[in-house]
């Protein structure tokens, strides 16, 4: 593990990503050919921009972002992280996943410590704990258990544990998507104020068209071709304005009865 | 499975272990599971205790009863009063506490070796694939010998004092503590341990932080299980070698026709093994309140 320790307080420099005709075929059943869930991932994506993968459920959304996390390894292609190649779980990056993961058996406060940087000293880290319970506004729930918490705050607890990393690419597999409606949107919100707080890249997989409007600078979208396996990059969308955005916008829905048509859903938009 | 024939308790506390836990894989969908973990631990007040009381209350007052107001003779259900005169008797001869702590000594001694034995085992099992594929068949053919088949063996190597004994003892404990944190730290969840890989931890530190505390509740319930083995497998050693102990005291007062003295012997037996499972049973309540 070579993880550089700064100042816990000082948040690292947004970094780029690069996916150079990244696949990643898993092997079969016994007697049958190998599957293959993504083939040819070419997508560049700059320091502190956010990027939504959008594409049906089993398209292989959460298998790229294991790929840049370095949590599995592609079997065609490579991908760099500010230029370098990206190591089993890359300590530059950070993921927050579709499940809190939290540990049952610890506080909030010492689950967010879980996230800290290898050889952080323990008055940095307390206090870097103490300002990310702010940030995610969780200050009063610090001393419960993750059984005593809601679904909303476990997930809350699980992204501060991603910042406390301090990461340059932060990675969010689906966070809100076990969520109810209404505290989706609470957390995307939250989201934009972190992002503006610690700009770090952002990948973002989602299966929500409106959860990637709201928050994306760039939409990816994954899909198959009909006439050969894999997923790839069917689309990529740039959403303008700037965030937070009226969730009510023309333009928005415009792009929103797009990706729907994309994903062979029907809008019922108006043009 | 089942390594018990001492009562209900242990035997139910893998699966309420196991909901215990369950949160864990759980956590974070929109139930927070509240108030699950407090199912399966009961809060023991005087009501408790009473409710409790009132079958032994009633076994009792049957045995009375029948030794008293019906013709069955004394040499085959002695009254309560002959029983208690039975380990007063002994008592006075200075068997009694001998025979106990003896037991006592042989329980705990066996259970301490067993149980480490059995952690290491299912450590090494339940961590490592290799050792999995490698031991796990054999230790579960020596699990599947039944604990009587060992004693002649034992015998012949060990000699007729205390190692035998012991030995067989600490085969009875090893067992219960053995498959159920094999079992367990295989099956710690595989999103737990893969977000801590995520966030750096090396395989030291993710057994420490991750893969330990989350098998803590079964570790405690394999222990649990291995203590009432333990009196299981002293019982049987007791039984067929021994000068002394409550075993002893089984086959020798049946050789001698006294029932009183057996009865006192199982009495004693149940007594000893509930009391020193409510003693685990309290150091449990205190871990799973840390460690869930």
């Amino acid at each position: 593990m070579t993880s550089i320790a700064p100042a816990p307080t000082q948040t690292t420099p947004a970094l780029p990503v690069s996916l150079n005709g990244v696949g990643r075929a898993f092997p079969g059943a016994p007697g049958e050919p190998e599957r293959l869930v993504l083939r040819d991932v070419e997508l560049k994506i700059a320091p502190g921009e956010i990027v939504a993968l959008l594409g049906p459920s089993g398209c292989g959304k959460s298998t790229l972002l294991r790929q840049i996390s370095g949590l599995d390894r592609p079997t065609a292609g490579s991908l760099t992280i500010d230029g370098t190649r990206i190591a089993a779980a890359d300590q530059r990056c950070a993921v927050a996943f579709q499940e809190p993961r939290l540990l049952p058996w610890r506080t909030v406060a010492r689950n967010i410590e879980l996230g800290l940087p290898r050889g952080t000293d323990r008055a940095a880290g307390r206090a870097r704990v103490a300002e990310l319970l702010d940030l995610v506004q969780l200050t009063h729930a610090a001393d419960l258990k993750p059984r005593q918490i809601s679904g909303g705050m476990a997930q809350r607890v699980s992204l501060a544990r991603a910042l406390a990393r301090n990461p340059g690419v932060l990675l969010l597999d689906e966070p809100f998507g076990a969520l109810d409606a209404l505290t989706r949107l609470t957390m995307q919100d939250l989201l934009v104020d972190i992002h503006r707080a610690e700009p770090a890249t952002i990948v973002l997989v989602t299966h929500d068209v409106d959860e990637a409007l709201a928050l994306a600078d760039r939409i990816v979208l994954l899909g198959t071709r009909f006439d050969r396996p894999g997923a790839t990059i069917s689309r990529i969308l740039e959403v303008p304005g700037k965030r937070p955005r009226d969730r009510a916008s023309t333009v928005l829905a415009r792009l929103r009865a797009q990706l729907l048509d994309a994903l062979g859903v029907p809008s019922h938009h108006d043009r | 499975m089942s390594f018990d024939e001492r009562g209900g308790a242990p035997v139910l506390r893998p699966s309420t272990t196991t909901e215990g836990r369950s949160p864990a894989s759980r956590n974070g969908r929109k139930d927070p599971a509240q108030g699950a973990p407090a199912r399966g631990r009961r809060r023991i007040n005087g009501a408790t205790l009473l409710l409790g009381a009132v079958v032994p209350a009633l076994l009792l007052t049957i045995w009375l009863f029948a030794s008293e107001a019906t013709a069955i003779p004394d040499y085959l259900l002695p009254s309560p009063a002959q029983v208690v005169g039975a380990g007063v008797e002994l008592a006075n001869q200075g068997l009694l506490g001998t025979y106990i702590l003896i037991s006592l000594q042989r329980v705990l001694t066996g259970f301490a070796i067993g149980a480490s034995i059995g952690l290491a085992l299912g450590a090494l099992v339940g961590l490592s694939g290799l050792a999995d594929r490698m031991l796990a068949p054999t230790l579960g053919a020596i699990r599947a010998v039944p604990s009587l088949a060992w004693l002649p063996l034992l015998t012949v190597f060990l000699g007729i004092f205390e190692t035998p004994k012991i030995t067989l003892i600490a085969i009875g404990a090893a067992f219960p503590v053995y498959t159920t944190v094999s079992a367990a730290l295989r099956h710690v969840d595989p999103h737990l341990v893969e977000a801590g890989r995520a966030f750096g931890l090396g395989r030291l530190a993710l057994l420490t932080t991750v893969q330990l505390p989350a098998v803590v509740p079964s570790v405690i319930s394999g222990l649990r299980l291995a203590l009432a083995q333990a009196w299981l497998f002293l019982v049987a050693a007791e039984l067929l070698a021994s000068s002394m102990g409550l075993g002893f005291l089984l086959t020798d007062s049946a050789n001698n026709g006294r029932t009183d003295r057996i009865f006192l012997a199982i009495l004693l037996l149940a007594i000893l093994g509930k009391t020193s499972d409510a003693l685990v049973g309290l150091g449990e309540r205190a871990l799973l309140k840390r460690w869930s």
